[in-house]
């Protein structure tokens, strides 16, 4: 199969088109980087609709565990989403483990909540629209940023990084949206907090492909 | 790789043709028809170019070669669904055939191995390659490697009956 005048013409216009390339900083330093930026993107806006009692929530471990929990599983799903998109790299045992750890704690924390069933329809939707617009509206720096650096790199397995970048990002926004939100309640939580993020990372496993496989 | 990311033409082009037959014998092993061989071929290195920002020099270059050639050969394999099982098999290196007298037999238990056992069947087995340039060649860990091993023996063995298929 081998044609050697096919393979040095190949191999000629690769190096003709080798300019000097910047490489990729380490995985950890640009989430870090990701971070810096995303945090007072999504803090800003949730600063000015804080909950009335978000000084007392932060004194209870049962909260204070879930914000932490969560956000160090955001920064974990990160790490795994840019570390995957370059070759040979796998976002790594102990990462791996970490991450699905302190979702499945933050999971279990929240659907710890107690249930009311005296919602009415309208009643329910009312308090959870606000939930649901601002996850979307919070999401879209922090998954456009993290997109963009994955794509910085060689992405292969794009669903798959397209879901970890979705469910970092959504995890970031869940962190925020929970410091605004007063509704303690499994069916809010689960309906207009958890839902949002299984859905944000499944859109944006379904809309990766589309963006990350133009480069390699 | 290193020189080559800062602009030096000659050691990228020192890298390409060191990396060209290594690559082409990996691939071998997963297409059999020419024609895609070598159009995957060249999709590596292409592939290799546009990713050459992704090499960490800190880190070994052959986990980050073949991992970029398995993307290639997959997404190659992807494409062709209909011809999915042609991959691998239909040109097996003679040292298998030579193994093995039946070896359509070996051919069709190979068919039917999942693809990273088939890998580390053929890197060890046929290729010869040591545990630790195998697994350093798949990305998994050398441990990892002997698992996937061990199964695929263990398939072969019971596919053909009870003879040693390794």
């Amino acid at each position: 199969m081998r044609d050697p005048r096919w393979e040095q013409e190949l191999v000629d216009r690769l190096v003709d088109d080798a300019a000097p390339v910047r490489r990729l900083w380490r995985p950890e330093t640009r989430l870090l980087v990701w971070l810096a930026i995303v945090l007072p993107v999504v803090a800003l806006p949730a600063t000015r609709v804080l909950r009335d009692d978000v000084t007392q929530r932060l004194q209870a471990p049962a909260f204070l565990l879930e914000e932490a929990a969560m956000l160090v599983a955001a920064a974990l799903l990160a790490l795994a989403a840019l570390r995957g998109a370059i070759p040979g790299r796998r976002a790594g045992t102990a990462v791996s483990v970490a991450a699905g750890a302190t979702l499945t704690l933050a999971g279990l924390l929240v659907f710890s909540k107690p249930m009311f069933v005296s919602w009415t329809p309208d009643v329910f939707l009312m308090i959870g629209w606000p939930c649901i617009w601002r996850a979307f509206a919070w999401t879209i720096v922090p998954w456009a940023v993290l997109i963009v650096a994955v794509r910085r790199g060689a992405p292969f397995g794009s669903r798959w990084t397209g879901a970890l970048v979705g469910a970092a990002a959504w995890g970031l926004t869940f962190v925020a949206i929970r410091l605004c939100c007063q509704t303690e309640e499994l069916l809010h939580l689960g309906v207009f907090h958890v839902l949002p993020l299984v859905a944000g990372t499944l859109l944006s496993a379904a809309l990766a492909p589309i963006i990350l496989e133009r480069r390699t | 790789m290193a020189c080559a990311q800062s602009g030096d033409r000659e050691a990228y082009r020192a890298l390409l043709e060191d990396v060209g037959p290594l690559v082409l014998g990996w691939l071998r092993r997963w297409l059999a028809d020419s024609p895609d061989l070598a159009d995957v071929y060249q999709d590596t290195l292409v592939h290799l170019h546009r990713a050459r920002h992704t090499y960490d020099p800190g880190r070994p270059f052959e986990p980050w070669l073949f991992a970029i050639a398995r993307h290639c050969a997959a997404d190659h394999a992807r494409r062709r669904r209909q011809r999915a099982w042609e991959i691998l098999v239909d040109e097996l290196p003679d040292r298998a055939a030579e193994s093995d007298p039946d070896r359509h037999a070996l051919a069709d238990a190979l068919q039917a191995l999942p693809r990273p056992q088939r890998e580390a069947f053929f890197m060890l087995k046929v290729e010869g390659l040591s545990v630790g340039a195998a697994a350093a060649r798949a990305g998994v860990t050398p441990g990892a490697l002997k698992v996937r091993a061990h199964r695929a023996y263990k398939a072969l063995k019971a596919i053909l009956g009870g003879s040693d298929g390794g």
